[in-house]
Parts: C-alpha cells; structure tokens; sequence
C-alpha cells in the first residue's frame, strides 16, 4: 500500500529563508534526545514513535 | 550538561520531575520553549497555550505566564467561548480553530484548517504556528501524564 502524502502548504517558487530556524532545530533536537533515553527498551520506543508519527500524518 | 536553572518556560513541576528523571531532556525541552516564543505572534500563542489549557483540564498551565506576553484579561476569561465573542481578531480565530481540532484529533486537521490560517499567515508562518502548536501541546500532555502517573505511585508508595 503505498501513501500519498498531501501538500497542505503551497511550494515555494524559488529558494526560501526558513521563519523559525531555531524552533525546527530545537525540535529535531528534542525527539534525538528522547529517541536515545534507555529506560524503555528500543522497540517500544520505535513502535511508539512510529504510531505517533502516523497519528502527525508525518511521511519523512 | 547540567541543566541551567529554571527560566519559567516549563511548568515548574514539570520541569522539577524531568530534571530528575531524564535532565537532558529537562535541558533540550528549555531551549526548546526559548525559541518557541520567538518563532510565532507570541499573543497568539499564548492564546491558543491557554486554550490548550483549558481543553485539557490544565489547572497548573492556565495560571502560568511562560512568554511573559500580557493578553488582555477579558480575553482570557473568554478563552473557552471564542467563537461566540466578539474579543478575538480573524487570525486569532483561524489559530484558535485549527488548535481546537490539533488537541482533539490531529490526525483529522485538514486542508481547509490549514487554508484558513493561509488568508493571514505566509506559509513559512503556518509552518511555524503548526511547529510552536506541537510544542505546547505536547508539554502539557507530558506534564499532565508526569502528574498522573507519579503521584498515583506516590500515593501507592
């Protein structure tokens, strides 16, 4: 089955400057840091991380 | 890293548990919350924060000011009637709308959701009012689970 993801926001017709650099950076940052802690073992983490990332409809 | 002290971005006792249970996280979530304030219309946000506040049932995050942004105090006490008052601009209505339907069911935001924020909102400003949204909805789901769950088991203790 294959999913085709939707656009929700208009492509941009040339190079664009990100708005909030620091805020994308600071998220990617936070799930790292969550993705690494140990007290849960990895393959609930990865089920949980993939069920979330579903439920965000994420594809990346 | 140590963490750095508490700035009042993240609800004390939230940020009191995560600094013992996972301090890298209780570091990361702060820088986090720094750059959240300055990625997005900062009354907006703590509008739709405050509204996230009172779907939830948060009573710790609807007394905080984590963005030191002043929104009028009639507005706040109208918060949990906005499509009824007449207090709130367009855009913050479009923001309101789409935070409403992001805590409820974020797998059913749509498209329409997402075109009315584009009428005020550039796209890069959508991407971030969305990024900002998760932000807060997920600190105070973790804080409301963190409560939960520990002082049940302190209570069991």
């Amino acid at each position: 089955m294959t999913f085709v993801r939707d656009r929700r926001l208009p492509e941009s017709d040339g190079p664009s400057t990100p708005v909030a650099p620091g805020l994308s950076a600071g998220i990617g940052n936070y799930q790292d840091v969550v993705m690494r802690l140990s007290n849960i073992d990895p393959v609930t983490t990865e089920l949980v991380r993939l069920r979330c990332a579903r439920q965000h409809q994420c594809f990346t | 890293m140590p963490s750095t002290g508490s700035t009042g971005l993240i609800a004390q006792d939230l940020e009191e548990l995560l600094g013992r249970l996972a301090p890298e996280v209780c570091d990361v979530m702060g820088t986090l919350h720094g750059e959240l304030w300055r990625s997005f219309n900062p009354e907006i946000l703590e509008l739709c924060r405050l509204r996230i506040a009172s779907l939830q049932g948060d009573e710790v995050e609807k007394v905080r000011s984590p963005s030191g942004t002043a929104v009028a105090p009639e507005k706040v006490a109208a918060i949990r009637n906005w499509p009824d008052s007449l207090l709130f601009s367009e855009p913050e209505r479009a923001c309101l709308a789409v935070t409403e339907q992001f805590v409820g069911d974020v797998s059913s935001v749509t498209q329409s959701d997402i075109d009315a924020l584009l009428v005020y909102f550039s796209p890069g400003q959508v991407q971030a009012f969305v990024s900002a949204l998760l932000v807060l909805d997920q600190h105070q789901r973790l804080a409301l689970g963190l409560r939960t769950v520990l002082s049940s088991k302190e209570e069991a203790s």
